[in-house]
């Protein structure tokens, strides 16, 4: 009996709880952890302004290098425009084909070849971004980290300084900035 | 749409590394949202918990909250029977013997708990009290369970596992929970939280937390007394201090009273009664956690807490407070190479125990320090190979100074990879077994008073384990992950209970018919592994099937020098077997169902069981949802651990209860 009554008093608490309480409110954004990255790298494109060039082109070309560490999801930047210019997401694997990327992607698996692709890319406009441990500090510009449920950026400025591209304000404050490694 | 499914951890990991899309909670374009909406966006998925999986050299095995809800289990100790390789044995409503790769007794020693990096054991007697050990389980994130000594990182407890439990951070338990559960033995468990925010910078949660469970079967029918009331509050707090740096601040306060059939024993005739033994347990403490990260990658944390217990039983009543402060910091990556981590940490002890006539000791008062410093490095060998070594320097009061090294070998393909580990562990000396005396049984022996007892040890050292490991994961497709792990264990100078010749003693006058000292005289081997598969059958169900088995060769001193090897050789079950099913029927019902399978115990007369739970929830609205389970529904009753001629033994009966869950 006592039981009965105990679950039919928890059964209205709750019940009259749920008629009575407005709607839930969103507690805040909820994405899979390429989404967020996806947009961000969004965000940078939209964000950083790179030196004029002599014959402005229509496309803005993001590749990535090595297999796509987004699972598919950055595809859909593909065909969208961003300051004026259409986004065209490529896939390369060799150094030869980053001519004519203004960012770059590096798949972490392919961290190993870091220090001859960034040889490669020195004057050459070229914003860099990877997710490993270590790549910011390695001369890279956007490194994206994880701690606990938050995705963050750790963002070498003075390697994007060094090739030209200019990072707004409004992304340096939400990254955190570090140095490359002294030799 | 509301979908229920949880991805258990290893398939979520697993499906991370091939284009496996998981499913989000809302249809949000990415491109459209602002850069302070992404930074502060939260993940979806334990991805963080999946790479920890994926890429640890380690037996581990994680415990989700989406697992802990759908299995219907209300205790901690009891989300761990989802965990393969960790003997799970309910011996009345509030007690367990709980131990990782045998060795499992009601006062098993050679595991680690923590909660949140707050250690649980209890230096009186090298254990757990399972009955003061709970939160609000809506509140876990998750728990992490390391099979094999994971030493290198934590306590000289962590001998055969660590188990890891980690609530969620206050800005992920935002507003208001109620969860209100009623049934036979489940006869009320009521959890209450409300979390809120000042600001951007800080958010906080506090939580009460009450039940009432109705006691087991006593082997000659009729309650076995041990039904079990307790009440927690706590309280979370997490603080942006700024970028770089957060303070965590932690509380809880809790009682529990429950009780079991005990036969006591006094120095006067009759000798020994059989009473209904109360056991109140109380206590709190209070926890800061601040964590730095540095201009150059690097990341400090720095944890303090204060802990006061007391726990007051026929035998004993014991007040202890712990300080502890421990301080780790993890390197920047040195050369693109070397992932190095070290600390050091300050545990202070103190405790006051009240004698009885059966329990004395020369000090009423023990205090134990211990001093502890780790370092690990983790060595990119090359692009698949990675090779972990590290080690841990114990100084403490009772066993001095202890080196505990361990190394990790580990190649990863890209859906595979293989680890190989050697460790070495101690497990130190308990507070009873070098300074109690305590009386096992008493009597007359021509008109004199005789016992047996177990003396004082102020000789017994550390008991050591060398570990060797294999493990395997494979990601066969998309939907299928397999982990397997095996292990040879050795031991040496295991606790033995060494029997002396009779003497006289004083205070009061008897005669101590079998003296009992304790000694390092024991050695054993354990070998075995544990096998997991988890499938995504189809988009809305789970499965998973694990499988441990486990081979315990106990060498102690022959008898009659000795207690009987073979009793704790048939402690712990051959092999265990877990069959799990999650079900999103429809996009209200969900139906989960799991088979626990345990082999018998022969030192306890325990027979093979198999063990079926059920859980129907229901989505009444989008706050709100109601659950149906039950437990144990084969068999109304069954005794899982303890000898049928102690007076607890109970048969731990079927358990049916409603559950209702609001969130705002």
């Amino acid at each position: 009996m006592a039981t009965l009554i105990r679950v039919l008093l928890a059964l209205a608490l709750v019940l009259g709880g749920a008629v009575v309480a407005p709607a839930r409110a969103q507690e805040g954004v909820r994405l899979v952890e390429q989404d967020i990255k996806a947009g961000l790298l969004y965000n940078f494109l939209r964000y950083t302004e790179w030196p004029e060039r002599r014959a402005p082109t229509p496309t803005v070309v993001v590749c990535v290098y090595g297999r796509d560490p987004f699972n598919g999801r950055l595809a859909p930047m593909s065909g969208r425009t961003v300051n004026g210019q259409a986004i065209r997401v490529r896939f390369v694997d060799a150094e030869a084909e980053i001519d004519g990327c203004s960012m770059l992607i590096v798949n972490a698996e392919e961290r190993a070849r870091w220090p001859a692709l960034r040889a490669h890319l020195v004057r050459r406009n070229v914003l860099t971004v990877s997710d490993y441990e270590g790549f910011a500090r390695a001369g890279g510009m956007i490194e994206f980290t994880r701690v606990d449920n938050r995705i963050g950026v750790r963002l070498n400025l003075a390697a994007a300084q060094a090739a030209d591209l200019v990072v707004q304000d409004r992304l340096i404050r939400l990254a955190s900035v570090v140095e490359s490694e002294r030799p | 749409m509301i979908r229920r499914a949880g991805r258990w951890s290893l398939l979520a990991a697993g499906a991370a590394l091939i284009a496996a899309p998981a499913a989000a909670d809302e249809e949000l374009d990415p491109f459209e949202l602002s850069p302070e909406q992404l930074f502060g966006a939260e993940v979806i998925s334990a991805s963080r918990t999946s790479e920890s999986i994926w890429e640890a050299p380690a037996a581990i095995y994680v415990v989700t909250s989406a697992d802990i809800e759908r299995s219907g289990a209300t205790t901690i100790a009891e989300t761990l029977r989802l965990v393969p390789g960790v003997q799970v044995a309910r011996i009345n409503t509030s007690g367990w013997a709980v131990s990782v790769r045998g060795f499992n007794s009601a006062l098993a020693n050679k595991l680690l708990v923590l909660v949140d990096g707050r250690e649980t054991y209890d230096p009186l007697f090298s254990g757990v009290y399972w009955d003061v050990q709970d939160t609000a389980l809506e509140d876990i994130d998750r728990i992490e369970v390391i099979r094999g000594p994971g030493a290198t990182l934590w306590g000289a407890n962590a001998v055969n596992g660590v188990i890891n439990i980690i609530t969620r951070r206050a800005e992920e338990t935002q507003g208001a929970l109620l969860s209100a559960s009623a049934g036979d033995v489940e006869r009320a468990v009521v959890t209450a939280r409300y979390g809120g925010r000042l600001g951007d910078n800080v958010h906080w949660r506090i939580y009460g937390r009450a039940f009432d469970r109705a006691a087991q079967e006593s082997l000659a029918g009729g309650s076995d007394h041990s039904a079990w009331e307790a009440w927690r509050s706590g309280l979370r707090a997490d603080i942006a201090l700024d970028a770089r740096n957060e303070l965590t601040v932690q509380g809880e306060i809790y009682h529990s009273e429950t009780g079991q059939m005990r036969l006591v024993g006094a120095l006067a005739p009759p000798y020994a009664s059989l009473q209904n033994e109360e056991i109140v347990a109380e206590g709190g403490h209070l926890m800061g956690r601040w964590t730095h990260e540095t201009s150059d990658d690097g990341r400090l944390v720095a944890q303090a807490y204060f802990d006061l217990t007391r726990r007051n039983q026929a035998l004993l009543e014991d007040r202890r407070t712990t300080f502890d402060l421990d301080v780790q910091y993890e390197f920047p990556t040195i050369g693109a190479r070397h992932d190095l981590i070290a600390g050091i940490r300050y545990r202070n002890s103190a405790d006051r125990v009240t004698e009885t006539e059966l329990i004395t000791s020369p000090h009423r008062t023990h205090e134990t320090q211990l001093l502890s410093a780790f370092a690990q490095d983790e060595i990119r060998l090359s692009e698949a190979w990675r090779l972990t070594v590290g080690s841990k320097f114990d100084d403490n009061d009772y066993s001095g100074f202890e080196i505990q090294p361990s190394a990790r070998l580990q190649w990863m393909g890209a859906d595979q990879t293989v680890w190989a580990s050697v460790s070495r562990a101690v497990r130190s000396p308990s507070e009873l077994e070098r300074e109690f005396n305590i009386i096992l049984a008493a009597g007359e022996i021509f008109g004199t008073l005789a016992t047996i007892e177990i003396l004082p040890s102020p000789g017994f050292d550390s008991e050591s384990l060398t570990a060797y490991e294999l493990g395997y994961r494979r990601q066969w497709n998309e939907a299928l992950a397999m982990d397997v792990a095996l292990f040879r264990n050795e031991y040496e100078d295991l606790a033995t209970l060494s029997t002396l010749a009779p003497f006289v003693a004083s205070d009061p006058t008897r005669i101590v018919l079998a003296p009992i000292l304790t000694t390092n005289s024991s050695s054993a081997e354990t070998q075995g592994g544990e096998i997991v598969f988890e499938w995504a059958a189809r988009d809305n169900l789970n499965l998973s099937l694990a499988w441990s088995v486990l081979d315990l060769d106990v060498d102690g001193p022959p008898a009659p020098l000795a207690i009987d090897s073979e009793i704790a050789e048939g402690q712990s079950p051959n092999s265990q077997a877990t069959l799990r099913a999650e079900w999103d029927a429809s996009e209200r019902w969900s139906l989960d169902g799991a088979l626990y399978y345990v082999d018998e115990l022969p030192a306890f007369q325990v027979e093979r069981y198999i063990r079926a739970d059920v859980r129907v929830g229901y989505q009444l609205t989008a706050n709100a949802s109601v659950e149906l389970i039950g437990q144990n529904l084969f068999d109304n009753q069954h005794r899982e651990f303890t000898n049928p001629s102690e007076a607890n033994a109970a048969e731990i009966t079927r358990s049916v209860f409603g559950r209702l869950t609001w969130r705002h």
